[in-house]
C-alpha cells in the first residue's frame, strides 16, 4: 500500500534507506547535510536504528565500515566537500568489498559557504575510486520520487555486489519539496547473517580482513570481474527520443529542468529529446551507441566544466562515427552558474 | 604451550627486542582465561601493530591509519554484546587519530582501546612520534627532538584518564616476567570492564623498537628502564566502579 506525501528530497532518501532496511547513519553535521541529518535523528529511533553524529566525516565513513563488515545496513551521506574527507574510507569499503550507501550532496565549488548549486562532483563519484584501482557505482536521481526509489535500489545493488554505492544528487534536489508516493508499512527486517560478517570466530575459521596479502592477484581478480559483470546492469531514461533530430544529455536536476524545456522546444516545432543516465557510473554506453545510431546532434548539458561531456565524447569517439556532432553547454568563462546555463540553454533551443 | 586457543604460536615476523609478539601473546592468554575468543573481534591499523590478525585466532578488521576505534565504534553499536577491541601503536592513535579516541572516551564508548607505544613512527622507517622522549635521535629529528619545535611527549594515559567516560585507564610494560603477568591482568581487567558495560578502557604498553631506536636489544631494555619508564611511569591510573 502507498500513500502520497509532500517532502524534501533529504527526506525521500531518509524514507527510501529505512524501508530498504537501513538501521544505521552516520554523518556529521553541515548546512546541505543537515537535512538528512535531522531526519535520521528522529526516525531511526523510531525502526530501532542507530543514528550517531560522528565527530567528522572521516570517523563517520569509518564507523560505517565498521558496522556494515559486522552485518548492519548503513547509510552515510556528506557534501562533495565531505566526500573528500571520505576517500580512504571509501577506498577500504572498495577494497575489502564492503557494501554501504553513501549519499553525495554536490555543493559549490570549494570552501564553507560557497553553497550555490553546482554539479561539481561528478569526477569525485565516478573517477574517485579509480585512483587506486576500483570503482564504484554511482546513481544519479533526477525527482524527490526518484530520490526515494533510487535510496531502494542503492541499497540492493550494495548488497548485490558487495560494493559501496554512492548516489549523487543535487544540494537543491535534496531541500526543495515534491510530492511522491511512498509505501505506508516498512517490513520487518530480517537480515540474514552472511558468512563474510564478523561476528566473533564461533564454529568457524577467523574472517580476517586486511589491505594487505602476500599475494592479492586471486582478490583483485574476483573484484575484476565484478566491475565488468557491472558493466551490463547500467540504467537511463530516454524522454521523448523516438522522433527526434538533436539529444540533450544531462543527469540530476538539471535533466528535470531540461524536461520542461523541451516541451516548449517541441511546441515551438523543434524536435530534442533528452538522454539521462540514471547509472552515471557505470555509464550507460550500450544506450547512448544505440541513441547514436539513429540520431547525430548530441549536446551535453550540466552544471560543470564538462566532466561528464568528457565520458560521452569517449563513448561516442570509440564508435567511430564521422558525422556525429557532440557539443557541450555549461560552465565556461561567459556562464558560471545554474542560472546563467539554463538561460544560455533556452536562448539556444526554446 | 598447546593449550593455547587464541594465540596461533607460531613464528612472528617482529624483529628482536620487539615486545610486540610477548605483548600479542599475553592478549591471547588473557582471552582465554575469560573464555570470549568466539566473542571477541579486533580492529588493526597501519604501523607494525598490523600484523597481529596474522597471529591471532579471532576475527579480524584492519582500519584506516588512524581510524581503528571508529570501526570498533561502528562494530559495537552493531555487536554490543561482543568484545571489541582495538590493537594500536601510537604512530597510528595519536598522531592520526587523536580525534577520535579523546571523542570516545568522553562518550564512555564500551570499547577496550590497546596502544603499543613504542616512541617512533615504526613500519614508515623510524621517525618521530608524539611520545618521542625530548633529545631522542629519529629519522625525522636528526639533532633530537627538541622542546620548542616538538614540545614535550604526550602522555595520553593520564588524559584519557581525565575524561569522565574513561572507566579504566592502566600503563603497563612486558621488561620482566612479573611484568609480563601484571600486564595480562590488566588486559584481563580492561577487557571485564567492557564485559560488565562500564566504559571506555584504555591499555597502554610501553614497548621498544630496537631497531629504530638503533640499539642492541639488552641497550634498548636498559634505556627503557632508565629513561622511557621515568618519562612514562606504569601503574594503574583510573579505575571507577561505576557499579
Amino acid at each position: 500500500m502507498k500513500k502520497k506525501v509532500f517532502f524534501s528530497g533529504s527526506k525521500a532518501f531518509v524514507e527510501g534507506s529505512i524501508y530498504a532496511g537501513c538501521r544505521y547513519y552516520y554523518g556529521c553535521p553541515s548546512i546541505l547535510n543537515s537535512l538528512i541529518l535531522n531526519n535520521m535523528s528522529v526516525r531511526l529511533p523510531e525502526v530501532n536504528g542507530i543514528f550517531v553524529q560522528a565527530e567528522n566525516d572521516a570517523s563517520a565513513i569509518n564507523m560505517a565500515l565498521g558496522s556494515s563488515i559486522s552485518g548492519g545496513q548503513v547509510l552515510v551521506s556528506a557534501t562533495t566537500d565531505g566526500i573528500f574527507s571520505m576517500q580512504n574510507g571509501l577506498n577500504y569499503l572498495c577494497g575489502l568489498e564492503i557494501p554501504c550507501v553513501i549519499g553525495n550532496i554536490m555543493s559549490g565549488r570549494f570552501g564553507l559557504r560557497n553553497y550555490e548549486p553546482t554539479q561539481s562532483g561528478y569526477i569525485q563519484a565516478v573517477r574517485g575510486r579509480e585512483s587506486v584501482n576500483y570503482k564504484s557505482i554511482v546513481l544519479a536521481p533526477h525527482t524527490v520520487q526518484e530520490m526515494y526509489d533510487i535510496a531502494i535500489k542503492a541499497f540492493e545493488l550494495t548488497n548485490k555486489y558487495r560494493n559501496p554505492v554512492i548516489v549523487l544528487f543535487d544540494s537543491a534536489l535534496s531541500q526543495m519539496e515534491e510530492k511522491l508516493e511512498i509505501e505506508i508499512e516498512i517490513p520487518i527486517l530480517d537480515l540474514e547473517k552472511k558468512s563474510w560478517h564478523l561476528t566473533g570466530a564461533k564454529n568457524r575459521k577467523p574472517n580476517i580482513y586486511k589491505s594487505y596479502q602476500n599475494d592479492n592477484s586471486d582478490k583483485f581478480k574476483t573484484i575484476f570481474e565484478k566491475f565488468g559483470l557491472l558493466k551490463n546492469k547500467t540504467m537511463a531514461e530516454e524522454f521523448m527520443t523516438e522522433d527526434a533530430e538533436e539529444i540533450i544529455i544531462a543527469f540530476g536536476l538539471m535533466a528535470k529542468i531540461i524536461k520542461g524545456f523541451i516541451i516548449s522546444a517541441r511546441a515551438n516545432g523543434r524536435k530534442i529529446g533528452l538522454f539521462r543516465p540514471i547509472t552515471i557510473s557505470p555509464f550507460p554506453k550500450k544506450e547512448l551507441i544505440s541513441l547514436s545510431n539513429r540520431v547525430k546532434k548530441f549536446t551535453v548539458v550540466e552544471a560543470n566544466r564538462g566532466s561528464m561531456y568528457i565520458d560521452v565524447i569517449n563513448i561516442l569517439q570509440k564508435v567511430g562515427k564521422e558525422d556525429l556532432n557532440v557539443s557541450f553547454l555549461g560552465e565556461t568563462e561567459s556562464s558560471i552558474g545554474f542560472r546563467n546555463i539554463i538561460s544560455e540553454f533556452e536562448k539556444v533551443f526554446v | 604451550m598447546n593449550n593455547l586457543k587464541t594465540f596461533k604460536n607460531i613464528n612472528t615476523v617482529y624483529c628482536s627486542g620487539c615486545f610486540h609478539g610477548i605483548i600479542n601473546r599475553i592478549l591471547g592468554e588473557a582471552i582465554d582465561s575469560l573464555d570470549i575468543r568466539s566473542d571477541c573481534i579486533g580492529v588493526n591499523s597501519s604501523r607494525c601493530s598490523s600484523f597481529i590478525s596474522d597471529y591471532m585466532n579471532l576475527d579480524f578488521v584492519e582500519a584506516p591509519l588512524g581510524h581503528s576505534i571508529s570501526v570498533a565504534r561502528g562494530i559495537k553499536n552493531v555487536h554490543s554484546d561482543k568484545v571489541i577491541f582495538t590493537y594500536q601503536e601510537e604512530g597510528d592513535l595519536l598522531d592520526s587519530g587523536m580525534n577520535e579516541l579523546i571523542h570516545s572516551a568522553n562518550i564512555g564508548e564500551n570499547i577496550t582501546v590497546i596502544m603499543v607505544n613504542n616512541l617512533v613512527n615504526t613500519q614508515s622507517g623510524g621517525q618521530m612520534s608524539s611520545t618521542t622522549l625530548v633529545g631522542q635521535i629519529t629519522e625525522t629529528t636528526p639533532y633530537g627532538r627538541s622542546i620548542e619545535r616538538h614540545g614535550q611527549p604526550i602522555k595520553i594515559a593520564e588524559m584519557i584518564a581525565k575524561m569522565s567516560g574513561s572507566a579504566y585507564v592502566c600503563r603497563v610494560t612486558v621488561d620482566t616476567n612479573e611484568r609480563i603477568r601484571q600486564a595480562e591482568k590488566a588486559l584481563k581487567d580492561a577487557i571485564s570492564f567492557q564485559l560488565e558495560g562500564k566504559g571506555f578502557s584504555f591499555v597502554e604498553f610501553m614497548s621498544m623498537c630496537p631497531t629504530y631506536w638503533d640499539k642492541s636489544p639488552i641497550e634498548s631494555r636498559k634505556w627503557l628502564r632508565e629513561k622511557v619508564m621515568k618519562e612514562f611511569p606504569i601503574g594503574l591510573i583510573k579505575r571507577t566502579n561505576l557499579k
